[in-house]
């Protein structure tokens, strides 16, 4: 894990020949002559195809035109493995228990459950500071699409090597075959156990799998029958896992004809899989599920034909799919941009971005938990619902609260103050009617629990909020604003929010017009104001 | 886990000098200086996720054919809480045993619909849409009931869900639920001048304020639309954390809670009761109810859970005058099926028993047990509509129509005391 973040200034960007390549004679893309790309085209691509850019980033994909941009977000820069820990998978085999007493046994149990609490925690930190700092966003941004969609949960399956290990399946294949993803969930050993494929044997079937892999993997619901479930199911009979690795146990498979969405044969999983995703359903699932995520709400039905036909023309294989995605015109359509709500990791991840700078993981994870988003732990088998699901009262003022963390820094006096009763300066209201001296423990007891700070994390920003303003944007008012919304908003500021905004500068200019930076606590607490705003949440 | 007095000082920090999001003046719904509990009634809506195994909850111990369909998930006849001859409560669940006793527990069994949807979310959509088409109906059962039954109240706070994810049933036009974990976490950390440029920075524009808002507010088109809402939740957050806040630092336990989440959420919902916070409708959610392996240890434990946190709630309710105001409904998507499977679990199924509590519930059995023996493929076949027990608690207890509400009659079930 890094340390300390390396921000390369995207030298690459500005190697990339600026004038525009006409892109290959290609029947697949648009002509994307016909897309305006300026900065607001190139944010919002920045935006879905990652988690956010510095006016730097996007101004180097303006400079770069749309095809040239469009390849730099498919393919970012080569994945550095220098930077991928290995991962220790827990021994949860009846060898390493082997032979022991009872109380060997227990203290064994624990050890290992300690162990792979650990690894749970270290990985999830791990994975989400590699969101804030990747030189390939959109790999991780897909791996977060998978793990919504393909989803299994560490508190059901209670083995983090094997829940990294489905992670980074997603990580490393996220953007390559569909169909080859499909399989390889089949036989993921977090997935195996997730839905209880690994206790469907012969003659005793558990269907969990096999209707999960029709309704929410493949087809959705009413392109299938409950028998072709009960059929299906009996297809995966007899795959399990052993250290790790999938494995298929012959004499638990039910090796039988089976009848599965109108074909009959004697079908293992295999062969399900690929019925399942020949039927004229399929696509148009992925589509739905796909474009959805990456367009937001203005998906219109002609766009989930299209590209149904996409996925079907170039045989699954995702990379065409997206580059077509991300030069179409209807992509940069008014309705689009700006259109989406962001989710909590992607709210927070698209702060650190726009930073420069991202506090321990851990900080982050545990933040992201307590807007409702627990990565490596999804609420059920459907994943996220996402959109507007996102905001309510509650989590628009944790997300504002934490921003402020982010951005201010915290520690654990900072922590006490926030939550502490005495007024932290003289701007606070008075104490309130009717408070008695008590309080109301169970419930604070329970808010404690649910906070999004780990305990003895400290966290200070290495970027100064002063730094990432020029000369020039440092010597109005109008200046200060205008560049820190642009900076930290994924859509333009509001003329109400910039004219609320301004009014609080006004200390800060006398009379004869000269205005005078405020100090460096001042601008974070603007920056969080910034943050606070209904924009801040749109991408 | 016992709070006691000495805790509340040590751990209050709901008391003085805490952070007011906005400074706009309190509404006309604002608390008064002491507790006042009112009059008016609440629901609680307890929703247990996963489908819950309701031939192990409420154990029909005395028909031969549940002897033969169960074997590890099998409970014995001599460990059950018996009601009767027939059928008696899951050995765990003593807590609801002593609330059944004392004609505070109205149990309807066999609740279920017709045409079965054997999906967690579909299921769960049906029952939240009181809707076979589930989400493609629009909205949820519980909105429209708000909706309906508070039209022409602007309190933003009538509809609470404790918990991050709103359940579909909550989604309405105008009372939209307000969602949190803790009272104590629901606020904007920031000086009242800073709050005061947030607010402003949102402004409404003079549609949004007006009362009948129009249909179809959850939808929205590009940035604009999805600004709006953005902007309304800005608004409702600040005047509702406020009087949330208040209505916390009130609250002290009366009752003994065990140590579990599914109590947490309960514990809050009591306190914001005892609080006179103006809420009508209150929603909790525990899962871990999908038992489709190695069932008995997990739902032995889930049983004791529920018992025990609904045990203390009601007795809480009950030390603070609270308890005639209020009914529980505690409900499921879907049952499991009769026969376990080859995993030592059971598989999603359809009909199930569900709970109404509360100081003024008309308790006993209600509807008929389903057969064990005519069967639906595997299934129960359910004796009694959903629709039914949601019609009689919108009529009887929340004093709306059910017909305009759930879109058709469904009459005959009574189930508390009007």
């Amino acid at each position: 894990m890094r340390d300390r973040l390396t921000f390369l200034a995207l030298p690459i960007l500005c190697l990339m020949a600026p004038a525009v390549q006409a892109a290959p004679a290609d029947k697949v893309a648009p002509a994307n002559r016909a897309v305006r790309f300026s900065s607001l085209e190139a944010e919002h691509l920045i935006n879905r195809a990652g988690f956010g850019g510095r006016p730097e980033e996007i101004e180097a994909l303006v400079n770069a035109g749309l095809p040239a941009a469009v390849k730099i977000v498919l393919e970012g820069r080569p994945a550095s493995t220098s930077n991928t820990r290995t991962f220790v998978a827990s021994p949860r085999n009846r060898e390493a228990l082997k032979g022991l007493t009872d109380d060997e046994r227990r203290a064994a149990i624990n050890r290992i459950r300690r162990e792979d609490r650990k690894q749970h925690d270290e990985f999830r930190a791990y994975w989400i500071t590699e969101m804030a700092t990747s030189d390939h966003p959109l790999q991780e941004k897909m791996a977060l699409f998978w793990h919504g969609y393909f989803t299994s949960s560490q508190r059901d399956v209670r083995n983090s090597a094997h829940m990294i290990q489905q992670i980074e399946l997603f990580r490393e294949e996220g953007l390559g075959n569909y169909r080859d993803l499909v399989h390889a969930v089949a036989k993921d050993p977090a997935m195996l156990a997730y839905l209880d494929n690994d206790q469907n044997r012969k003659g005793r079937p558990n269907e969990n799998f096999a209707r999960e892999l029709l309704e929410l993997f493949t087809l959705g619901v009413g392109n299938y029958t409950e028998q072709d479930i009960k059929e299906a199911a009996r297809a995966f009979t007899g795959w399990t896992h052993r250290d790790g690795e999938y494995v298929l146990v012959r004499r638990l498979h039910d090796g039988g004809k089976k009848h599965v969405l109108g074909h009959t044969g004697n079908f293992g999983g295999e062969e399900v899989i690929d019925i399942a995703l020949s039927q004229p359903a399929a696509p148009r699932f992925l589509a739905r599920r796909l474009l959805g995520y990456l367009v937001g709400p203005g998906l219109t039905d002609e766009m989930i034909e299209d590209y149904a036909g996409l996925l079907r023309e170039h045989d699954w294989e995702l990379r065409p799919v997206l580059t077509a995605l991300f030069s179409d015109p209807r992509f940069y359509d008014g309705e689009i941009i700006g259109s989406r709500i962001l989710g909590p990791v992607e709210y927070l991840v698209a702060i650190c971005r726009r930073l420069g700078d991202a506090p321990p993981g851990a900080f982050l994870a545990q933040a992201a938990d307590g807007l409702g988003q627990s990565l490596l732990n999804p609420p059920d088998v459907k994943g996220w619902d996402g959109g507007e699901a996102w905001i309510t009262t509650s989590s628009f003022l944790l997300r504002a609260n934490v921003a402020a963390y982010l951005i201010e820094g915290f520690d654990a006096s900072r922590i006490r103050k926030d939550f502490s009763p005495e007024p932290m300066n003289p701007d606070s209201e008075m104490t309130m009617e009717g408070a008695g001296e008590d309080g109301s423990a169970v419930v604070l007891a329970a808010a404690r629990r649910r906070l999004p700070i780990p305990a003895g994390v400290r966290w200070t920003p290495s970027e100064r909020i002063r730094w990432l303003l020029t000369e020039e944007q440092t010597r109005s008012p109008e200046g200060v604003v205008d560049a820190l919304c642009d900076r930290f908003l994924g859509v333009p500021v509001t003329p109400e929010a910039r004219a609320s905004l301004l009014t609080l500068m006004k200390e800060y200019q006398d009379e004869d017009g000269a205005f005078t930076l405020p100090s460096e606590a001042w601008l974070g607490r603007l920056v969080h104001i910034v943050l606070s705003l209904p924009e801040a949440h749109l991408g | 886990m016992h709070f006691t007095r000495r805790e509340f000082l040590k751990t209050s920090s709901a008391s003085a000098g805490l952070y007011f999001f906005g400074a706009t003046p309190l509404s006309a719904f604002d608390i008064a200086a002491g507790p006042s509990l009112g009059n008016d009634r609440i629901l609680v809506l307890l929703q247990l996720s996963g489908g819950n195994d309701g031939l192990s909850t409420l154990v029909p111990h005395g028909l031969d054919e549940y002897g033969q369909s169960r074997s590890r998930t099998r409970i014995p006849a001599s460990e059950v809480l018996r009601i009767d001859n027939r059928c008696g409560l899951h050995p765990e669940l003593s807590g609801m045993k002593e609330l059944y006793d004392k004609g505070r527990l109205a149990i309807v069994q066999g609740v279920g619909y017709p045409d079965p949807d054997r999906s967690h979310f579909k299921s769960m959509d049906i029952w939240h849409a009181a809707d076979r088409r589930g989400r493609l109906a629009g909205d949820g059962w519980v909105g429209r009931l708000a909706d309906t039954a508070f039209a022409g109240s602007d309190d933003p706070n009538l509809v609470v869900h404790i918990g991050h994810e709103v359940p579909f049933s909550l989604t309405a036009n105008v009372h939209r639920p307000v969602a949190f974990t803790a009272p104590e976490a629901y606020r904007w950390i920031g000086a009242r001048s800073e709050a005061e440029v947030l607010e402003r920075s949102a402004p409404l524009c003079e549609h949004e304020e007006a009362p009948s808002r129009r249909r179809g507010a959850t939808e929205f088109t590009g940035r604009d639309g999805a600004l709006e809402r953005l902007r309304k939740t800005l608004h409702e957050a600040q005047s509702s954390s406020e009087q949330v806040r208040k209505a916390a630092a009130r609250y002290t336990p009366r009752a003994k809670y065990p140590a579990t989440a599914l109590a947490g959420s309960l514990a809050t919902v009591a306190a914001l009761i005892s609080g006179g916070l103006s809420t009508r409708i209150y929603s909790v959610q525990t899962g871990g109810f999908d038992t489709h392996v190695n069932q008995k240890p997990t739902h032995d434990r889930l049983m004791r859970d529920l018992g025990d946190s609904l045990r203390a709630f009601l007795a809480d309710l009950e030390a603070q005058g609270a308890l005639d105001r209020v009914v529980v409904l505690a409900f499921s998507e879907f049952g499991r099926r009769v026969h376990e499977n080859g995993s030592g679990g059971t598989d999603h199924g359809v009909a199930g028993p569900l709970f109404v509590l509360g100081g003024r519930v008309k308790g006993g059995l209600h509807g008929r047990h389903p057969s064990l023996t005519d069967l639906d493929n595997g299934d129960l076949i359910h004796t009694t509509d959903f629709r039914h027990v949601y019609a009689s608690l919108i009529d009887d207890w929340m004093g709306a129509r059910h017909q305009e509400i759930l879109g058709g009659k469904w009459p005959g079930l009574e189930l508390v005391r009007g």
